[in-house]
């Protein structure tokens, strides 16, 4: 199996001896499968350091943590693999959350204050997210990974994003290319939650910024199903192009009853969310023909660092894709990247150290592209990538923009001058 | 008196308290709380904190469902109000006050207010039992979705930012006054909760035992029974609701102080069954398996969160099981099983002969058995006069009391006769209150009561129905008690009048076992002891002789008749035999009219009456 | 507005009232003659749907899936039924905590067996032009479902002997057994029947939604609701409810926004339940 070199260069790891695995009950495994084929590298000795993640593993949200388990275990493997962090082992510790809040606030403060992680990853919802900032400001620390693309605006010295923010996905991708390729009278139709609002905030701004209109902006509760009047509507309205941010299994109706009502060849949808929640799989194709959408991620990718990746997940499967790996999952494998990296290059696991380290820039070669830490910011700049949903229950990928900064954030957030920052910004 | 009679009754879904020493649960949760403190690490006993304070919100639903039989799905909704008021408080006001306490108290407050408010929309509007339920369930998704809109920065309160899905923070710990600024430690977080858990729990015992706890008990086995009596049940509903709002009020500010964010997630409907959850699998009818519910249910979801293996992400799995066990093998919860299953391991391993097992005694402590002939409670027998004019009731066109004028003297025997449908029934209920009628009045003494509602009526009236309505999980002493205190308003002097009462009608011996035990006769007896307690000047007896023995019955003449000489009494039958021994004034009723009235000779004799009642053309008039 | 919206705004608020009516129905048989709170009853719309899914899967026809669906939740019922529910007739409320359970082992098996995503089916039939506005045909058919299914339980309950002796066991338990009702076989068969009423919802709606494991929670609340406030009659009470309240969502949805319609719904609800407490059918002459 080869590896892309730039990425050792960047951890500096020479030769060491016999690889060891670090497995977690059935992991073990498919672990053994996948490391038949790579180099001799040392072992990690010592005392293993801890890491924690939490994520709905079962419960309501589980749809979007299909990968989840299997990646993070690929993830710590493979560091183990290079010969660990600092030469020790990295030990993963896993919670399922359940889908309830409480219980992330139950298993962050467990995996801080008990198992005193080195970092923490995980969450799912922006409420999640929350709620284990809440336990890290507490508490002063471990430095937290948020994987989620979500509505943006955080600026959290112990907290880094590496989900997409609306600056990255919606301006700079999505809205220039529904007005270029179908016209400038938009219709959003969106959850109705802080990251349905803040996103449809960020729509009409770009819309109008290049020239547009936002038609209507409709809002949709979480549990919504019946999405007959809103289909009603939005005929009456006539756009040019749907931008969609609904979110959830509830909303995937919409897409059922719109496509029923025989309009999906008549108005196009883009969207900076549609695919997370296994949407191709759950619709027929005729029923998703043509949506538009922008990640930092797809499996369909075409680089030897996805390659890899992806064989690091068929492995553990006899040779086949379970599922499709999403831009959630990925998000998840790269947060524990980054702090390994991270932690190697700070030569200590101390928090302030590893932050330092990150905010210097630090910079992966990953399956997205290159992606490098905004040090002010705590957030990422992605390579985002338009893609088209094609019949075969994919992403077809249309174009490529490199180096997306999160603009937003930089506007508002400078951790590094002021370091003492533990807020979330929201536009106007 | 074998064990089987402590059972419950099967038809009835309602259990009796299950009754062990008071010092028993005290001794076992202080012991449990200190040993915890040194047995777990500091992690442990955050978690558990933020545990107890989910505890509290489950004692707050056994109170109002459990013991006042209100089953709401809207504590969560008192619980999330208290969590954000906590939070909007702590937010603006600590730096200027250096404590949350009044925090915690607003939080309480606000619970409690909210409770009161939905309290009197649905008492008040006297909506039934489940749709309580689904009521709170609305109000509480509507709450949800309202907090849930507040995404935008324009929704703060200073400093406070509602936040919208994302929740409310950050919020200050518990901080008390003349304390260090950056509040409590987890160790002295932990001792905060548990103190709180105590002080809550033991003010609910409290309330439990007290005379206004045996009425909402009482409101919860029957409350039209109990409303008969004179209790105002929706005010005492709103009472017991109020209360359980402030109980979840208090645990939504320890929640949000003890999580340091509230989001809307609180009121959504994982949160509302949750409750629901933790305080079936304690038990609902004891209050401290509240507790023991939610750390069971919580601990265990916990433990399978981080199992690992091929257990996590087998969660809803494994605690579905465990449910479905619970119900199957544990029924009634955790304490009450676990109380029998004490007393079980008790009579088996102890050897005590059943027959010495006296029955639980009655809360209020024993008192000296009473002279027999002190039951009269006032000297000198009440003179009242009832007084209906024109009164006239008709149901959609159909006239069941047609413009019936009648005067009645009190003490004195009344007897009204008639045959199926004369209106004797209607009559009944319009003379309690139980519907106004469409026309007419009823004067008691003098003063026009036809607008009084039932409860206040109790006090003049009694009655005996012709279904027994007792309290079914209330003991039989119980029963006979909450009438007395209903009159009396004195919890000593009420069980010293109950247990001559009880020699009086001869279930002294029956006195600790439940009403819902007892044969239909003996329920009768029961009924009849409850009318006395509450000694009215009036007493109406629907069909008092219905189920009972030809014996029975030649019983209950001389008690009847012994009333009449201090009381008024109205008697409705149908058993002319008893009729004939009663020696009271009879009318005879006769499609919502009076046709005759005489002494029950007379009225034997009068051709046209023994027509009514065998359907003769002659006197079958227009309806 | 023109003669087009009218039209549309009263078609799409017929198919919201379908929409609610073949959710909520099979509830409304399981509490009004049981009086119990069924739990799972989002489970048992969720099994219904993915009977007709897995049908299609299998390349047979949607109209096959819709008769296996009913047969298939029905059996689940009955063993639900059999094992757990009888055990609980004199404690009601603790069949909230079994019934619960019951959900949450349904929805893991399920996505154990399946995995948490399913290839869902498309509606069958296309589009219908009214003015300038397309509905869906399915959408209009559901309203058809709706009216056989009410129909269906109509006949079941008042034309054959299981739903005379069910009613009057409902009403007057302890005289019905008296009669010779078997109540027993009784409360089988109705746990059965209602359970095959929700399945048949959940396969009619399946090709309007997602079909996931955990879909099932969407939908509990508003068929509570929705069975609640239509009170003791179980096909024209559910009926009178599921009008008023899907109507209401619709058209305060369309002519303002969607959470002001559920907000809608949920005070038109307890509006509703304040005027009738028992529920808007409990003063009415008829029998089912």
């Amino acid at each position: 199996m080869k590896r892309s070199l730039q990425f050792f260069e960047e951890h500096r790891i020479g030769r060491r001896q016999l690889l060891q695995s670090v497995a977690l009950g059935g992991a073990g495994l498919g672990a053994s499968a996948l490391l038949r084929g790579l180099p001799a590298v040392g072992a990690p000795t010592g005392t293993p350091i801890k890491i924690g993640t939490i994520h709905d593993l079962t419960g309501a949200f589980a749809v979007y943590n299909q990968a989840t388990r299997d990646i993070v275990e690929i993830a710590v493997e493979e560091i183990n693999a290079r010969g660990g962090v600092l030469g020790r082992p990295v030990e993963l510790l896993i919670r399922d959350s359940q889908s309830s809040i409480d219980k992330y606030a139950e298993f962050a403060n467990e995996l801080v204050l008990g198992e005193k992680v080195a970092m923490l990853e995980g969450g799912g919802s922006s409420a999640s997210r929350e709620v284990i900032r809440q336990v890290i400001g507490r508490n002063g620390g471990p430095v937290y990974f948020y994987p989620a693309q979500y509505e943006g605006g955080v600026c959290d010295k112990f907290v880094f994003c590496s989900g997409e923010v609306p600056t990255q996905q919606i301006g700079p991708a999505l809205i220039p290319y529904a007005m270029e390729h179908f016209g400038g009278e938009f219709y959003t139709i969106a959850a109705d939650y802080n990251f349905g609002h803040i996103s449809s905030v960020w729509v009409k701004k770009f819309v109008e910024q290049q020239g547009g209109r936002v038609i209507a902006t409709e809002f949709f509760p979480l549990d919504q199903t019946d999405f007959g009047s809103a289909i009603s509507r939005i005929q009456a309205a006539r756009p040019q192009v749907i931008f969609s941010l609904l979110v959830g299994n509830n909303h995937l109706g919409f897409h059922r009853q719109f496509a029923a009502a025989g309009l999906v060849d008549k108005i196009p949808i883009v969207s900076p969310v549609f695919g997370q929640a296994g949407e191709l799989t759950s619709l027929s194709p005729q029923e998703y023909k043509g949506l538009v959408v922008a990640f930092d991620y797809f499996p369909q990718l075409d680089n030897p660092a996805n390659k890899a990746f992806l064989d690091r997940v068929r492995a553990r499967h006899g040779g086949r894709l379970p599922y499709a790996i999403g831009e959630f999952p990925y998000n998840i494998w790269l947060n524990i990247q980054l702090w390994a990296a991270a932690t190697n290059k700070a030569a200590s696991i101390e928090k302030d150290k590893v932050i330092d380290a990150l905010e210097s820039g630090l910079q992966l070669d990953a399956p997205e592209g290159r992606v490098r830490v905004d040090g002010k910011t705590h957030h990422l700049v992605h390579s985002i990538h338009i893609a088209q949903a094609s019949e075969d229950r994919s992403f077809k990928i249309i174009k490529t923009i490199p180096d997306v900064q999160p603009s937003y954030e930089q506007s508002v957030c400078d951790i590094i001058s002021r370091p003492r920052t533990h807020k979330q910004f929201t536009p106007e | 008196m074998s064990v089987e009679r402590h059972r419950l009754h099967p038809v009835e879904e309602l259990s009796a308290p299950p009754r062990y020493p008071r010092w028993a649960s005290t001794l076992i949760l202080t012991a449990g709380a200190v040993i915890l403190n040194f047995a777990l690490p500091d992690f442990g006993l955050h978690l558990l904190s933020g545990w107890l304070a989910d505890g509290i919100l489950a004692l707050s639903l056994a109170f109002v469902w459990g013991q006042a039989g209100i089953f709401s799905f809207g504590q969560p909704a008192f619980f999330g109000i208290g969590g954000y008021i906590y939070g909007i408080i702590a937010i603006t006001c600590a730096d200027a006050t250096g404590e949350t306490v009044t925090a915690l108290i607003g939080a309480t407050l606000a619970g409690a207010c909210f409770a009161a408010l939905l309290a009197y929309f649905m008492f008040y509007g006297r909506v039934g039992e489940v749709y309580v339920g689904i009521i709170t369930l609305a109000v509480t998704l509507v709450l949800y979705t309202v907090v849930g809109a507040t995404s935008a920065p324009t929704y703060r309160i200073g400093e406070a930012f509602i936040g919208g899905y994302n929740g409310l923070r950050p919020i200050p710990g518990i901080i008390l006054p003349g304390g260090p600024d950056q509040g409590l430690t987890v160790r002295e977080l932990y001792w905060f909760v548990v103190g709180a858990a105590a002080i809550v729990y033991l003010i609910s015992i409290w309330i439990a035992k007290r005379p206004l706890g045996r009425v909402f008990v009482g409101i919860r086995d029957n409350e039209l029974r109990a409303e008969l009596l004179g209790y105002d049940v929706r005010w005492h509903k709103l009472e017991a609701f109020t209360i359980g709002g402030a109980i979840a009020g208090l645990a939504g500010g320890l929640f949000a102080a003890w999580a340091g964010v509230v989001t809307p997630d609180v009121f959504f409907l994982p949160q509302m069954a949750l409750v629901v959850i933790w305080v079936l699998v304690g038990g609902r009818t004891s209050l401290v398996g509240a507790f023991a519910g939610t750390l069971v249910v919580q601990a265990l979801s916990f433990k399978l969160g981080g199992a690992g293996g091929i257990v996590i992400g087998q969660t809803p799995l494994v605690l579905g099981i465990v449910f479905v066990g619970f119900v199957l093998l544990l029924p009634g919860g955790l304490v009450p099983s676990a109380i029998s299953l004490w007393r079980w391991g008790q009579r088996r391993l102890v050897l005590i002969k059943p027959e010495s097992m006296q029955p639980p005694a009655a809360r209020i402590d024993a008192v000296p058995t009473v002279d027999k002939d002190a039951i009269g409670y006032e000297s000198s027998p009440a003179r009242s006069r009832l007084e209906v004019r024109a009164l006239s009731k008709s149901f959609g066109g159909h006239n069941a009391v047609h413009e019936i004028s009648l005067e009645f003297l009190g003490p004195g025997l009344y007897c009204i006769i008639g045959p199926n449908g004369a209106g004797k029934s209607t009559f009944f209920n319009l003379l309690l209150g139980r519907y106004p009628p469409t026309d007419g009045r009823i004067l008691l003494n003098g003063q026009d009561i036809t607008g009084a509602p039932l409860h206040r009526r109790a006090h003049m009236i009694g009655v005996k129905l012709q279904l027994p309505t007792v309290f079914p999980g209330l003991s039989v002493h119980e029963n006979i008690w909450l009438a007395a205190y209903a009159r009396c308003r004195d919890a000593g002097l009420a069980h010293r009048q109950a247990r001559g009462l009880l020699a009086r009608v001869r279930l002294l011996t029956r006195a600790g076992d439940l009403a819902g035990d007892l044969s239909h006769g003996e329920q009768q007896w029961l009924e009849l002891a409850i009318a006395l307690a509450q000694n009215p000047p009036i007493i109406l007896l629907d069909e008092p002789t219905a189920g009972m023995t030809r014996g029975e019955t030649l019983q209950i003449v001389p008690v009847i008749q012994q009333l009449a000489d201090r009381h008024m009494v109205i008697v409705v039958e149908h058993d002319m035999a008893f009729v004939d021994r009663l020696n009271a004034l009879v009318l005879v009723l006769h499609q919502g009219k009076v046709f005759a009235q005489g002494s029950i000779e007379d009225v034997r004799r009068n051709e046209a009456v023994v027509d009514i009642y065998l359907g003769r053309r002659k006197h079958v008039g227009d309806s | 507005m023109n003669p087009d919206e009218v039209v549309v705004i009263a078609l799409t608020a017929l198919s919201s009232v379908a929409f609610l009516l073949v959710t909520a129905s099979g509830l409304a048989i399981i509490f009004g003659i049981m009086r119990i709170i069924n739990m799972a009853h989002g489970e048992f719309l969720m099994l219904g749907a993915f009977t007709v899914v897995q049908v299609v899967r299998w390349g047979l026809s949607f109209w096959l899936g819709l008769v296996a669906a009913p047969l298939v939740v029905g059996a689940v019922g009955l063993l639900v039924e059999r094992t757990l529910i009888r055990f609980l007739y004199g404690r009601r409320l603790e069949a909230i905590l079994a019934t619960w359970g019951v959900s949450l082992i349904i929805v893991q098996s399920m996505q154990d067996l399946y995995g948490p995503l399913t290839e869902g089916i498309a509606p069958p039939l296309g589009s219908v032009r009214i003015g300038g506005f397309s509905i869906s045909q399915y959408s209009l058919v559901l309203i058809g479902f709706a009216v056989v299914m009410l129909i269906t339980m109509y006949w079941i309950f008042m034309h054959t002997r299981y739903g005379v002796m069910a009613r009057a066991a409902s009403q007057l338990p302890e005289i019905a057994a008296t009669m010779g009702v078997p109540s027993e076989r009784i409360n089988m068969l109705t746990f059965g029947l209602g359970a095959a009423i929700t399945g048949l919802g959940g396969a009619m709606i399946a090709p309007l939604v997602g079909v996931v494991p955990t879909m099932g929670a969407g939908f509990i609340a508003q068929a509570f609701m929705t069975v609640v406030t239509g009170g003791p009659l179980m096909v024209t009470g559910t009926l009178a409810s599921g009008a008023l309240l899907g109507a209401t969502n619709s058209v305060v949805s369309y002519f303002a926004t969607a959470f002001l319609g559920q907000a809608a719904l949920l005070i038109v609800a307890i509006i509703a339940l304040r005027l009738f407490p028992d529920g808007i059918s409990s003063g009415w002459k008829g029998r089912v």
